[in-house]
């Protein structure tokens, strides 16, 4: 085997996976990667696109509400005693609501997917007769930004006086240092620690430690840095090269993943996970949110109203989302569609629809908290 | 209507008669490691203690990258020169060499000091260079002249001490080409062992 890991680690990591297909690939040995990882499309501006009210809407439904796998997935430094209160059922509702509000607000902090940032250098000043006073470069942020009421870091001043004497605003580094020195955010450190390296990461992914590691860059790295780019798109191409793609559902990166994907054209995988798993009502927002990506009008093109959950419509989309895929995968989808034809559609999606009613019933009730 | 003197009333609260508000720097850190918090506060209270408010921070070392870190709340400076607190030398400068306020003649004034001991470190050098020099081309002088006179008690009277002149004054000559390039690296060493901002 190629795996790093030892027996135990190995029997731990095979029961946390979700999927036969990353279970096959960790017995076998994952060495001859069949695996093209996926390219980002240059010519369609994805941050707009990611903001519009009605994508955010698809990819809220999408992610849905799992108590369960957040509450595991936090991280516990004391063992806490567990609190049992006897209750009655409007005060279980308004507490369950409010647990509901909490994860959505949660969910709804998603990573944007945006472009790589510009280096932006601009000479201010020049004066050379400084340069024997200036031993070092000296790097000055205005703080003033604590007695203001704008907070956004983009307006925030940071600029270099350097050894030669010329006055310049700082590079995109020393702009990121110089406001983690001034306006500290919790959990970031100003060196990047060697958590971020790609072995010491590849360790952490191994052990299928997917939204610990991506929360872990959100809070170093603000989503316009390269960094964050680079360990993303590594982290969403070993889930998709596995099909590990129930890891995230619940947590607030499955709908960047999710856009990632259907950018890069390798939504296929998402789709067939989610008709395997029988949400199909996810599957239809899925492809109209995808349909919408890659329209020729881009960005101003609207999303296609929600038509009825019914057979006739999922019918259609199929088939207008069929037209694009070839060869065995068409196969292997059309497989798919029939099998569920068979077992009944109109009763799963009746079972989709009433868990979304659930969750919306529960974000609507009125508490007192949230 | 009597007049609203509220917002004047801070400027004439003070702590002791003819006391004025001071912009300085006050060294916090430990022994060997001095941090300055650019700081106001009345012009006869202790360097560090008793400040009114904190305008920004000054680190003189430098840290992991090479740099030193100046953050300086600027909306507040403007508020305090506006009102006529005075300023220090010192915190005059760095706002000089920050682009804030037009560069204090005092920063000048070192750049020349440096350059000049800079200059002076340099001749020193070469002359001690020279110095070395002349003495091993006196030694080889000597020893040359010693050997051509036995030669020339040994043979005859008439020979040509030319081409051992030429000799010498081609060396000479790649001495001082050789020089240059030496005293470079003798000054860098110099700088970096220097203590003073040579």
């Amino acid at each position: 085997m190629s795996c790093n890991l030892s027996k135990a680690a190995f029997l731990q990591t095979f029961r946390k996976l979700s999927c036969v297909h990353s279970q096959l690939l960790l017995l076998r040995g994952v060495h001859v990667s069949q695996f093209k990882p996926p390219v980002v499309p240059t010519d369609i501006d994805p941050f707009p696109l990611f903001m519009e009210e009605g994508v955010q809407t698809i990819l809220n439904d999408i992610t849905g509400i799992d108590l369960k796998k957040t509450a595991l997935l936090q991280p516990k430094k004391l063992p806490l005693k567990p609190v049992l209160r006897a209750v009655p059922d409007k005060e279980l509702k308004r507490l369950q609501a409010d647990s509901f509000k909490k994860e959505r607000s949660k969910i709804e902090q998603r990573p944007p997917f945006m472009r790589a940032r510009k280096e932006i250098s601009c000479e201010l000043a020049r004066n050379p007769e400084i340069a024997p006073v200036m031993t070092n470069n000296l790097l000055f942020i205005d703080t003033s930004a604590f007695t203001r009421s704008e907070r956004a870091n983009k307006d925030k001043v940071v600029v270099v006086r350097d050894t030669e004497g010329t006055l310049r605003t700082a590079t995109q580094e020393e702009r990121d240092r110089a406001i983690q020195i001034a306006f500290p955010v919790r959990g970031r450190t100003i060196f990047p620690s060697s958590f971020f390296k790609p072995e010491n990461l590849h360790n952490a992914l191994q052990r299928c430690r997917y939204s610990y590691v991506l929360d872990k860059v959100c809070v170093q790295y603000d989503p316009d840095h390269p960094e964050f780019l680079r360990i993303t798109k590594e982290i969403y191409d070993y889930i998709l090269e596995r099909r590990e793609f129930d890891a995230l559902r619940g947590t607030r990166h499955f709908g960047s993943m999710a856009f990632y994907l259907s950018l890069c054209h390798r939504e296929y995988e998402l789709v067939l996970d989610m008709l395997e798993r029988k949400l199909i009502v996810d599957v239809m927002d899925y492809i109209r949110l995808h349909r919408k990506i890659h329209s020729q009008e881009g960005s101003k093109g609207s999303l296609s109203k929600p038509l009825g959950y019914d057979k006739k419509n999922f019918e259609k989309l199929m088939g207008l989302y069929m037209k694009r895929i070839t060869g065995n995968r068409k196969k292997q989808a059309e497989k798919m569609v029939e099998s569920l034809l068979e077992a009944g559609l109109p009763e799963i999606i009746k079972e989709n629809l009433s868990q979304r009613e659930l969750i919306d019933s529960y974000l609507k009730l009125e508490t007192n908290v949230y | 209507m009597i007049p609203d003197l509220k917002k004047f009333a801070y400027r004439k609260m003070k702590p002791y008669p003819g006391a004025k508000l001071v912009v300085r720097m006050a060294r916090y850190g430990c022994t060997n490691r001095p941090f300055y918090q650019i700081v106001v506060t009345w012009n006869r209270y202790p360097r560090d203690r008793k400040i009114k408010e904190q305008l920004g921070f000054y680190d003189r070392l430098p840290n992991l990258t090479g740099e030193q870190v100046l953050g300086l709340n600027l909306d507040r400076i403007r508020h305090h020169f506006k009102h006529g607190t005075e300023f220090t030398r010192p915190v005059l400068q760095l706002l000089g060499i920050v682009g804030y306020f037009p560069i204090h003649p005092y920063t000048l004034v070192e750049a020349k000091r440096i350059t000049r001991r800079r200059e002076e470190l340099e001749q020193k050098l070469k002359e001690k260079y020279l110095e070395e020099k002349e003495e091993e081309t006196d030694k080889i002088v000597q020893d040359e002249s010693d050997q051509s006179g036995e030669e020339v008690k040994s043979e005859s009277v008439d020979i040509d001490h030319s081409p051992s002149t030429d000799n010498q004054t081609k060396t000479v000559k790649s001495d001082v080409t050789n020089l240059e390039e030496a005293l470079s690296e003798s000054i860098t060493i110099a700088k970096k062992a220097s203590v003073l901002k040579i």
